[in-house]
């Protein structure tokens, strides 16, 4: 498994306006640092270009002006390896779990039997081999995120973007899976930006909390956390954090009262 | 205040269903009864013919020259239509008192009971002709396709009777169903070798320089009957005066085409739309007559017989209920 | 317990019907009686029409047409879809061709059918064809445009080129709207067998001319007969394909 590095120096995006509208700067002036093998959150509020950002790391769309820096190289055009994960469903409807795990290794071009291989490997890790011939329709929610996870990390991605995948779970699923990903980012050590609008959740797993604004796009505060995990929802630590963050999102009014 | 039923409603799919089929069947058998009354005949008689049927020359003759208003008949055109089949279905559904129609649809329809139609007068005897292409090469070794109007029409009958003459006994020739009008495009394309249809598809054939006629229906069957003033039961029963007088016209117009020529060519030219020289031509190959052929309608009847296409009944029972009136004191 | 229901439905509405023709409410000719029909449909078993020419034989020869004419239809019809579901500027340029052309019935253009591809065969598949190709097309256009762009992006960021994306992500992803639209090009392909047999039928089999032989003889209880055939045969295509729909959309 590789993890590269991230930097991100004075990133900016400009959307034309369409029928006669003014363009729209989603992304003004955006510097982030994102060593490798971290954990890094990005926090703001619905509104803030969290999804361009993570589309424009992963090559989706190009940046106006500024650059992305994959391992200390200046990242090329087009789609790049990174895993991606995001809100809504991205499984494929008509490929099984396994088919869909495995579709990275296939595009890949890797043969059958192995690319079976390293896929089944990967639904026991996550404990989804049982439901390795059935369909999205026929999982959980839940099971759907996991499998989407795996199927991000399955062909050895420099980086994993995460774009709230937990948010549309409710909460003893979003829990579970908080805990499953912090066992699984334990043990494997990958890059990840991990993008909430879910300040305890961001608390809960990154190394680093960056707390960005709304459009025009930039970083209010870059916040580190100290705590070893597993990190318990009520420590006293977690809601000193929690509240920083908060303050700060206040204080750029970026809160309503 | 919201009231909430606690119990929910019963499904009443299956009365509704039932309830639903039977107003449906009332619905169906009060429009049938209306629709099958017998409709007493509106003073004018409705008239049907077939488009740009050569044939059916004494009836535009008689409208054109007021025959049928002498008699006091007011004969009104409610259809044009494009086979016999059709005209008899119309004839079933009461919706015609009398057409000019071939005598091939009228036999079928009234052996199966479809209509209750009878003769009045013939319109013509002959008039069709097996029109080949010009390469059809007599004696040669190949199978050949030829079109008729239907199964069972008279131009069925006449390709059989031609085909048993010696010089076509060798040739193999299966036979194709189309509508004359298509047999003229499918002849030129070279699809077909050659077809049996009435006039004026043989003499445009020949003016079109696509084929020529190998055989007349007159040499193939002489005097063959073909076309009919028919007219249902109800109104021959009903209004026995306007069918003789429909009859007188008929015969009239007969004479008209037979010493007034050229009158007739123009009244013909202006029913079809059709060019002068191919109407001339045509008319020359029918014999417009009024008196019917027993004997030709038995014969055409036995030959349905023969191939199925009509059982059980008497040929000549069956051919005095078509013939009907007009065999009383006119027949050949 | 559902089709139950619809068969006890359907027999109700048989012996309402056959009631109807015993009661004589109407001319003799015009209610054709389902004892009738079924006697029918024997002959045309056994006897044919034209006498000789056997219902199934028919039913066979028609089917190859109708077969045919959609297969034609699949072939140039999906590909135009595919490509105007994937481009907005042919989409832009061709649509008022597509608009213009599909509205006009089959029956219209059996002279030109004739001319073109001569009696018989050609042109009954031809007319076939133009009744499957709009519905298919139509199908398949809006199947491609209806696919999540997300999918697209997913198979992007994990490394699929054009062909992947083509491959494994617009086509499966199409196919549930393509597949209907094969459907209903066949219900039309079957609806128009009869007005494509009116080009002329060379083998002298097939059920639309059945049909057209039994009007000409007068034999309306054949004709019924001949439509009831009909009706079966393409309800017997629908379940088939019902049947293959499961299997192939199993993911939905």
């Amino acid at each position: 498994m590789m993890s590269a590095s991230l930097s991100i120096h004075a990133l900016r995006k400009v959307f034309a306006g369409l029928n006669g509208q003014a363009p729209a700067t989603i992304l003004d002036g955006l510097d982030l640092n994102v060593p490798a093998g971290s954990f890094v959150s990005l926090v703001g509020l619905n509104g803030s270009g969290k999804t361009t950002l993570l589309r424009l790391i992963a090559g989706l769309d190009a940046p106006t002006t500024g650059e992305i820096r994959i391992n200390g190289e200046l990242a090329g055009s087009g789609p790049r390896p990174v895993g991606m994960v995001s809100q809504e469903l991205a499984l494929l409807p008509w490929r099984t779990t396994l088919g869909n795990v495995e579709l990275g290794l296939e595009l890949q071009g890797m043969a059958r039997h192995e690319r079976w291989e390293r896929a089944m490997d990967m639904l026991r890790l996550f404990g989804l081999e049982g439901c390795a011939s059935q369909y999205p329709r026929e999982l959980s929610g839940g099971m759907r995120q996991k499998a989407a996870i795996a199927r991000a990390l399955v062909a050895g991605p420099e980086l994993l973007l995460m774009d709230e995948p937990f948010s549309a779970l409710d909460c003893q699923i979003r829990s579970r899976l908080q805990r499953f990903l912090v066992e699984l980012w334990t043990r494997r050590r990958d890059t990840v930006l991990f993008v909430t609008h879910d300040i305890e959740e961001a608390v809960i797993l990154s190394d680093t909390v960056v707390v960005i604004s709304q459009a025009p796009t930039r970083v209010l505060e870059v916040i580190s956390v100290d705590m070893p995990r597993p990190r318990e929802r009520t420590a006293v630590r977690t809601n000193e954090l929690r509240r920083r963050v908060l303050s700060v999102l206040k204080s750029m009014g970026e809160v309503r009262r | 205040m919201i009231e909430t039923s606690l119990t929910p409603p019963k499904p009443r799919s299956g009365k509704r269903i039932i309830a639903l089929a039977l107003v449906l069947a009332a619905v169906a058998g009060l429009s049938f009864y209306t629709y099958g009354r017998k409709a007493a005949p509106a003073a004018p008689v409705r008239m049907a013919y077939l488009q740009n049927d050569l044939h059916h020359l004494p009836l535009w003759v008689a409208m054109d020259k007021g025959f049928y208003a002498d008699e006091g008949v007011d004969v009104k055109i409610v259809g044009v239509f494009r086979s016999g089949p059709e005209i008899m279905t119309a004839f079933g559904a009461g919706a015609l008192d009398a057409a000019f129609v071939g005598e091939a649809p009228v036999t079928l329809a009234v052996a199966r009971g479809a209509a209750r139609v009878q003769v009045l007068a013939q319109a013509n005897t002959e008039g069709s002709a097996l029109v080949v292409s010009s390469a059809w090469v007599q004696g040669e070794d190949k199978e050949r396709t030829v079109a008729i109007p239907g199964n069972g029409s008279v131009q069925d009958l006449l390709l059989r009777k031609a085909l048993a003459l010696s010089d076509l006994a060798a040739e193999k020739v299966k036979t194709i169903v189309l509508a004359p009008p298509d047999m003229l495009t499918a002849l030129q394309a070279g699809q077909i070798d050659g077809f049996v249809a009435w006039e004026p598809y043989p003499s445009r054939a020949q003016t079109m320089g696509i084929g020529r006629a190998l055989h007349t229906s007159a040499d193939i069957w002489q005097g063959h009957p073909c076309c009919v003033l028919a007219a249902s039961d109800d109104f021959v029963r009903a209004h026995p005066k306007e069918a003789q007088g429909m009859i007188r016209a008929q015969e009239r117009a007969i004479r008209f085409i037979a010493e007034r020529t050229d009158e007739a060519v123009a009244i013909a030219v202006k029913h079809t739309g059709m060019d002068e020289t191919v109407v001339r031509n045509a008319m020359g190959h029918v014999t417009y007559t009024s008196a019917p052929s027993i004997a030709g309608e038995e014969e055409y009847v036995r030959f349905l017989g023969s191939i199925g296409y009509i059982k059980g009944e008497d040929p000549v029972a069956l051919t005095k209920r078509i013939l009907g009136s007009s065999q009383d004191g006119k027949a050949k | 317990m559902n089709r139950l229901r619809a068969l006890c439905s359907i027999a109700a509405a048989v012996c309402l019907w056959q009631l109807v023709c015993v009661l004589g409410a109407g001319p003799k000719a015009a209610l054709i009686s389902p004892l009738e029909v079924g006697a029918a449909l024997a002959e045309l078993c056994v006897n044919g029409m034209p006498p000789g020419n056997l219902l199934p034989l028919h039913a066979l020869y028609s089917l190859g047409r109708v077969l045919t004419g959609v297969l034609l239809a699949v072939l140039l019809g999906g590909p135009l879809g595919l490509a105007l579901g994937a481009s907005p500027s042919a989409r832009r340029a061709l649509s008022p061709l597509v608009d213009f052309l599909r509205p006009v019935p089959p029956l219209a253009w059996i002279p030109l059918a004739i001319v073109w591809f001569g009696i018989g065969f050609g042109s009954a598949v031809f007319l076939i064809f133009l009744g499957a190709f709009f519905p298919i097309v139509l199908g398949t256009c809006s199947g491609v445009r209806g696919v999540d762009p997300l999918l697209v992006d997913a198979v992007r960021t994990l490394g699929g080129g054009r062909r992947d994306i083509w491959l494994k992500v617009l086509l499966p992803g199409a196919m549930p709207s393509v597949l209907t639209g094969i459907k209903v090009g066949l219900g039309i392909g079957w609806m128009t067998l009869v007005a494509a047999e009116f080009t002329g039928v060379r083998q002298g089999y097939g059920l639309g001319y059945m049909i057209m032989s039994a009007r000409d003889l007068q034999r309306l209880d054949l004709v019924v007969a001949g439509m009831v055939g009909i009706g079966l045969v393409g309800l017997a295509l629908e379940c088939a394909l019902g049947c293959l729909y499961k299997h192939l959309l199993r993911w939905q």
